[in-house]
């Protein structure tokens, strides 16, 4: 059990992250956790990382995954089956997205919301450097992952 | 006739002379008593005032030596020590089996990070990309230390449980650790903190005790409402830290061998 009750989010170098949770679908609770890098010194913000959590399950981790998911999104009835996170349904000639996740709750993703979520995402990186979050990437262990949603209340109902 | 009346004459003269001498030879030997009493008396009287008193000589109750667990030498948490101090130490509850059984909890606690699971906590299943590129998956909740609830519950009900006579408060304290050991976890399992629970009810006299009493709080009794009340607030006080089960669990430690108890001064 992690008993260190003092904890910030450090990379290598010594900087403190924070996450930042970005609503891409309240009704359906799928959010786009961004990691930021604080330098209140040069009063500079750099994007460290970016996560998909859906309800109670962090689908991706790692910028790569989070950009697969977002093509699949994008791509929508033109995927297929080899899509890793989103199955193409279709139910009375209308076609859907659903998550394939371990999750209690069946998320399905319509047309409009799909290019919704997509257009938030793109809105989100406006304004940051994409450099530092391609190059330097903050790879997350589960157990800081854990203390990190820990201390910013995200384990909390 | 005359010699004879003269006779008689002198007969009740000398009664009534030897009367008069006798009596007045009482009186003198009475008075003679009295002054001697009272010369006595003063005498005594003399005698309690010359007396020294006697020197009052201190108790030296704090030379009295007890036999105790030495616990800043067995026990590592600075909150358990804190707990045998006030619950054995403070009350002097250094009767048997109380005082053994009671430290043997407080070792059980030490030893094993037990923990309860927090109410208010989701838990989220992630997905993690480790370095190895593998995605492993794994479940994050919140959790409370089963050890800071035991203290904070037990020094939130303190002053309830001193009310009881000193026999019916040792076995509310053991009731309310077993009640926290059964709601407590050892990575994410239960039956393992039900070991502990059987651990510490064997082999103490007065476990049907314990058990009727863990019955009345789990009946929400109403004189053991205090417990209930202080629980909550433990929740409520008590910092929660994070756990994620792809920690590698540690086997359950129970004691085998309690250490030695030694002759210490309080």
């Amino acid at each position: 059990m992690a008993q260190d009750q003092i904890f910030n989010l450090d990379d290598e170098n010594g900087i403190r992250l924070l996450p930042i949770a970005i609503a891409l679908d309240r009704e359906q609770e799928i959010y786009l956790v961004q990691i930021f890098e604080e330098q209140n010194e040069a009063k500079k913000k750099y994007l460290r990382g970016e996560l998909i959590l859906v309800q109670d399950c962090i689908l991706t981790s790692s910028f790569c995954d989070t950009i697969h998911f977002f093509e699949e999104i994008n791509l929508f009835d033109a995927g297929n089956d080899q899509n890793r996170y989103l199955a193409v349904t279709e139910y009375m000639s209308t076609k859907n997205l659903k998550l394939k996740y371990d999750g209690s709750v069946d998320v399905f993703i319509s047309k409009a919301l799909a290019r919704g979520m997509y257009k938030i995402f793109n809105l989100s990186f406006t304004g940051y450097s994409m450099a530092a979050l391609l190059e330097r990437e903050f790879r997350l262990s589960p157990q800081i992952l854990t203390q990190l949603l820990h201390k910013f209340e995200f384990l909390l109902k | 006739m005359v010699d004879a009346n003269i006779l008689f004459i002198g007969i009740l003269f000398l009664g009534g002379y030897r009367v008069y001498k006798t009596f007045n030879e009482k009186t003198k030997i009475s008075e003679f008593q009295k002054l001697e009493s009272i010369s006595r008396d003063k005498a005594q009287d003399n005698k309690i005032e010359e007396r020294k008193p006697e020197p009052a000589y201190q108790l030296h109750t704090h030379k009295v030596k007890y036999w105790l667990y030495n616990s800043s030498y067995s026990l590592r948490t600075y909150s358990l020590i804190g707990l045998y101090n006030d619950l054995v130490l403070k009350n002097l509850w250094l009767n048997e089996p109380y005082h053994t059984k009671f430290y043997e909890i407080l070792m059980v606690l030490d030893k094993n990070e037990l923990m309860i699971l927090d109410p208010h906590s989701r838990v989220i299943t992630m997905n993690v990309r480790g370095k190895d590129n593998k995605v492993s998956t794994s479940k994050s909740f919140q959790v409370f230390a089963t050890k800071d609830i035991i203290e904070a519950t037990l020094s939130n009900a303190m002053s309830d449980i001193v009310r009881f006579n000193h026999h019916d408060a040792q076995h509310i304290v053991i009731a309310i650790c077993v009640i926290a050991l059964e709601q407590s976890l050892h990575y994410q399992s239960h039956e393992v903190a039900l070991d502990i629970v059987k651990m510490v009810l064997k082999n103490y006299a007065y476990s049907e005790d314990v058990c009727s009493i863990i019955g009345l709080l789990k009946e929400e009794d109403e004189q053991l409402k205090f417990v209930s009340s202080a629980f909550k607030i433990a929740l409520q006080t008590s910092s929660t830290y994070a756990y994620n089960d792809s920690e590698v669990p540690k086997s359950l430690q129970l004691p085998t061998k309690l250490p030695q108890k030694f002759l210490k001064e309080i």
